[in-house]
């Protein structure tokens, strides 16, 4: 007999059975253990709410890929979290805003999004992060923060992997110093994060005497900004602009507060890394196995989250695993 | 559950897997390619085998229709990979592209007969019907005029679809121009311009950054040398 169509699930969803459940609970476990010991506590948002209080928080880039729906009782519009960091956020600012700062929270819990381009793929993603909110930023709290990310993955069983490090307020510093339109930027923007130097080389080319031939030379060195931590001092010998070397300043500071932890070795560097969601403010990092396609982790910082839901500024930085990636990235290493 | 190809990837972390498209762009890249310490003349020598290794130089190639390039690179099947911007556009992956390598450089066009061309005037389009093997980069280009296009998705011989009354125009791509002159067909718009890009996986960049630096950077110092010569 045939399963009737109606016993299906929609796509991007999926039952987990035992065997694998098995596995994903040790990792959860191992890095929810680790977190507690950081003194960090467990909270549990709710899997809607409405789009309006959701979009405060989240940037365009993030609110097309949210599942929407009308509540046919009230008529107002709901939302599936696409992510999880802007409901702490909301938390934070509102139920928890006289809470001692700082306050460091985790979850473990799912996201659905759409993913993918055309915005046609819906994937729930389980996700276990922490987020850490404080009074003012410091090189130490970004440290920190890779610190423990590296430490659960060393707790999860993995041994071969890196910890990517690059700041969104480089390139935007770079770039408000130059004098030129918005759609050259994003165009600028867009080659330094494919790393397309040919192409970055063309823009600029065709961009003219608007920008000075010695920042056009500057700035076709940034996608090549990637790699040991070297690249910091690399970087430090072309950029000239006073606020991209002080992110550079910070990197060196969390670079060297995780060497002394002699974690050194787990990290990278990407200068022309800008990926990840709108409200990132600076630091931001993203977790890599060897031989494994996709990223473990991903965080950074975001210090105008929190005001966004009405709390007085605040600095915040965190980061969530996926824990299918770990899963999948434990069994490349050790198959069973 | 996701699981990788454990034959492929555990046995050598070392080895560095390169992705390379079928046919005649991977003649052209050759010499580009050996002069960077990239020699894949090994996997030419037998055009029946479709993996090939250099283990002294640590690479390992393999040989694979040019559109699936981008796919065994964006999954990590692959670390770094020759792709055309064509199927680059088409198929919008989430991959780093850091060079342009300057070969099989054609254009994208849209053309139609040429007795319909005499009269015709582009400017006038509002709904089109297009044969193409670029749904996604056609329907873009289209949409940004305003112009509502119906595709006709097709996998090959594009410009007979005009001839046998399929559609009235077409987007494809052109090199020298003679194949669409052969089918009675002239150039009505250019979209953009095509050539082959070097591209790399996030996590191989991420985890072996100074052999994959070493490598866009060898790759661009024979361009530059061949510019020259």
């Amino acid at each position: 007999m045939t399963t009737p169509e109606i016993i299906t699930l929609p796509h991007g969803v999926r039952d987990i059975l035992p065997e694998e459940v098995v596995k994903i609970e040790r990792v959860a476990a191992a890095i929810s253990a680790l977190f507690t010991e950081y003194g960090y506590q467990k909270i549990i948002t709710p899997l809607l709410e409405y789009e309006e209080t959701l979009s405060l928080g989240m940037g365009g880039n993030l609110m097309e890929k949210v599942l929407k729906f009308i509540d046919p009782f009230t008529g107002r519009v709901l939302a599936i979290r696409p992510d999880i960091t802007p409901q702490v956020a909301r938390l934070a600012a509102t139920r928890m805003k006289s809470h001692a700062l700082p306050l460091k929270l985790c979850y473990n819990d799912n996201a659905i999004r759409y993913v993918g381009h055309g915005r046609t793929k819906l994937r729930q993603i389980p996700q276990i992060g922490a987020e850490f909110i404080s009074e003012k930023a410091d090189a130490r709290c970004d440290a920190d923060m890779i610190i423990m990310a590296i430490e659960a993955l060393m707790a999860v069983g993995l041994k071969d992997f890196k910890i990517d490090i690059g700041d969104v307020s480089f390139l935007k510093n770079i770039l408000s110093d130059l004098d030129i339109n918005t759609s050259l930027l994003q165009d600028i923007k867009d080659a330094v994060g494919l790393k397309d130097s040919s192409g970055l080389r063309a823009t600029l080319d065709d961009a003219g005497t608007g920008i000075s031939e010695e920042d056009k030379q500057r700035l076709v060195e940034i996608p090549g900004l990637f790699g040991t931590t070297e690249v910091l001092t690399r970087a430090r010998s072309i950029i000239k602009s006073k606020a991209a070397l002080d992110v550079i300043t910070n990197l060196e500071e969390v670079v060297s507060i995780i060497r002394e932890k002699g974690l050194a070795d787990f990290v990278t560097i990407d200068l022309g890394e800008a990926r990840g969601f709108d409200y990132y403010t600076g630091v931001i990092f993203e977790g890599f196995a060897s031989g494994f396609g996709k990223p473990l982790l991903s965080g950074g910082r975001y210090d105008h989250l929190l005001e966004k839901y009405g709390s007085t500024p605040r600095a915040a930085t965190g980061f969530a695993f996926e824990t299918e990636n770990i899963v999948a990235a434990l069994e490349l290493i050790a198959p069973e | 559950m996701i699981r990788m190809n454990k034959v492929l990837t555990n046995e050598s972390k070392d080895m560095l897997t390169v992705a390379l498209p079928k046919g005649r762009i991977l003649q052209s890249a050759r010499g580009l390619f050996k002069a960077a310490g990239v020699d894949f003349s090994v996997i030419l020598q037998n055009d029946r085998r479709l993996i090939a290794e250099d283990r002294d130089a640590g690479l390992r190639f393999m040989v694979i229709r040019s559109q699936d390039v981008p796919t065994y690179v964006e999954y990590g099947a692959a670390d770094i990979g020759i792709a055309g911007r064509d199927v680059l556009l088409e198929n919008e992956r989430d991959l780093y592209e850091p060079l342009d390598l300057g070969i099989g450089a054609c254009r994208m066009v849209v053309a139609e007969p040429a007795e319909l061309s005499e009269k015709d005037n582009p400017a006038n389009w509002t709904r089109i019907r297009v044969a193409t093997k670029y749904p996604n980069i056609t329907l873009k280009h289209f949409l940004a005029k305003g112009i509502e296009v119906e595709i006709i998705k097709l996998y090959g011989s594009i410009e007979l679809a005009p001839l046998l009354g399929l559609c009235e125009r077409i987007v494809d791509l052109v090199e020298t121009g003679e194949t669409l002159k052969k089918n009675g067909l002239v150039e009505v718009e250019d979209i953009m311009n095509v050539s082959s890009k070097l591209i790399c996986n996030r996590a191989s960049l991420k985890t072996r950054p100074d052999r994959i630096r070493g490598i866009i950077e060898r790759l661009s110092a024979a361009m530059e040398a061949e510019k020259k010569a």
